[in-house]
């Protein structure tokens, strides 16, 4: 093939290209588009997880509002209902505090000793009772004492304590005895 | 302006991408970022939003078990055991309907601290007090009757609303027919706190206990109860005297 002098251009019109610098440029072409495809890809994802998210958001405000609106009817009954809910828990307390002292009564009377041996039941306010015992023999004094010791060991009652004992001229045997009573309180809840 | 031209010919596909890769960034700090913090924090809203309608709902399921004047009913059951206030005339009503009951003559009434100057918010709690959550009116009595009698009062004490505590007491037996006792007992009201309606606070259910103390305690007898004004006497009417000073 002939070539004419006319034909030869030694003025270089493109700029080589390194293919190191190619190979970049594929690189991060791909990148990019790769990069707006996700990017337009996940933003049209979250746009829909936002719309149904959203939606469910303001479903989820609508039916509150409906089931405050629901519930203002009942406000009365919640006030009862709360204060029902406190006085309980006070009542309670307060029932456990009460002790029934009938249920002394009985076993005194009827475990230890009655009239006249038992000349007097006393209670004060730690719950400590003391009953006085006064009797003409002493071996009548020991089946009264027994009874409290039989009582101290079926854990009807706790911690007795001999507090007097006096024997007079005529041989009248006065006792003091101090415990404190196990109740199996009926108003204990 | 040559070069510049000829390194942007150049660089034209080099910086396309690069203004691309820019744009996704951009898009990706200023655009999806802040959605997705939006999204997660409506989520979370949306939780808060079902767990407050669940609560709401269990409420109203929990409140409309039984009728307002139900509650009502229950709550005065307990007001006549422990009432808000000191109600010195239900405390004379009952221990006095307890003196009946029993057979027993009550006298020496006497109570500790019938009022108090300042107001309830400046009273101070004793350590029982706090402990069982309710003021206690401190005051004695003197029971007098026979041992079946005296007997009958400790026993019927626990029984009847208001509530009351026997807190010291001596029997002598040394009389066979009357027996003087002397007995310090308690009585108990506790003012009723303005209840927290909060709407979002939740509401624990009446337990089975509960209605248990409720229906045990309405069993109990109510001395306390006042007549309601239409059982009540009418009032004598008499003349206006003329001169309201002559004898």
């Amino acid at each position: 093939m002939a070539i004419s002098f006319q034909s030869i251009n030694l003025i270089r019109t493109k700029t080589s290209i390194s293919p190191q610098y190619e190979a970049i440029e594929l690189s991060l072409r791909k990148t990019g588009l790769i990069g707006i495809i996700a990017f337009l890809c996940a933003s049209f994802l979250i746009g829909i997880v936002y719309l149904l998210i959203n939606a469910e958001y303001t479903s989820l405000k609508s039916e509150k509002t409906t089931v405050l609106r629901e519930l203002s009817q009942y406000a009365k009954s919640e006030v009862y209902y709360r204060a029902i809910k406190d006085r309980t828990k006070i009542v309670t307390a307060v029932m456990a505090t009460q002790h029934p002292w009938s249920q002394l009564l009985d076993r005194v009377t009827n475990s230890i000793a009655g009239p006249p041996i038992l000349t007097s039941i006393t209670v004060d306010d730690q719950n400590r009772i003391v009953i006085m015992l006064t009797t003409e023999t002493i071996e009548s004094m020991l089946n009264a004492v027994n009874a409290v010791i039989t009582q101290a060991q079926e854990k009807a009652l706790t911690k007795p304590t001999l507090v007097s004992f006096q024997i007079d001229d005529k041989g009248k045997v006065q006792v003091s005895i101090s415990f404190f009573s196990v109740f199996t309180n009926e108003n204990t809840q | 302006m040559k070069t510049l031209n000829k390194y942007l010919r150049l660089y034209k596909n080099i910086l396309l991408s690069l203004c691309m890769i820019g744009i996704t960034v951009l898009g990706v700090v200023f655009g999806l970022v802040p959605v997705v913090k939006k999204i997660e924090g409506i989520r979370k809203d949306s939780i808060e939003l079902s767990k407050s309608i669940k609560l709401i709902r269990t409420k109203i399921s929990l409140l409309s078990l039984e009728d307002e004047t139900v509650y009502k009913a229950k709550l005065d059951e307990l007001l006549a055991a422990i009432p808000n206030d000191k109600s010195l005339t239900s405390l004379f009503v009952t221990i006095d309907g307890l003196g009946v009951n029993s057979g027993t003559v009550l006298s020496d009434l006497m109570v500790a601290r019938p009022g108090a100057i300042a107001s309830e918010s400046a009273k101070s709690q004793s350590n029982e007090e706090k402990k069982i959550g309710s003021n206690v009116i401190p005051f004695t009595v003197t029971v007098t009757g026979s041992y079946e009698q005296i007997y009958q009062f400790v026993s019927m004490a626990n029984n009847v609303r208001r509530f009351f505590k026997i807190k010291n007491f001596q029997i002598s037996f040394n009389k066979a027919s009357a027996i003087s006792v002397a007995m310090g007992i308690d009585a108990f009201y506790a003012p009723q706190l303005a209840p927290s309606v909060a709407l979002e606070t939740p509401l624990d259910p009446i337990t089975e206990q509960e209605e248990t103390l409720i229906a045990k305690i309405s069993m109990m007898q109510n001395l306390g109860k006042q007549l309601p004004l239409d059982n009540l006497p009418p009032l004598i009417q008499t003349e206006p005297r003329p001169d309201p000073f002559s004898l």
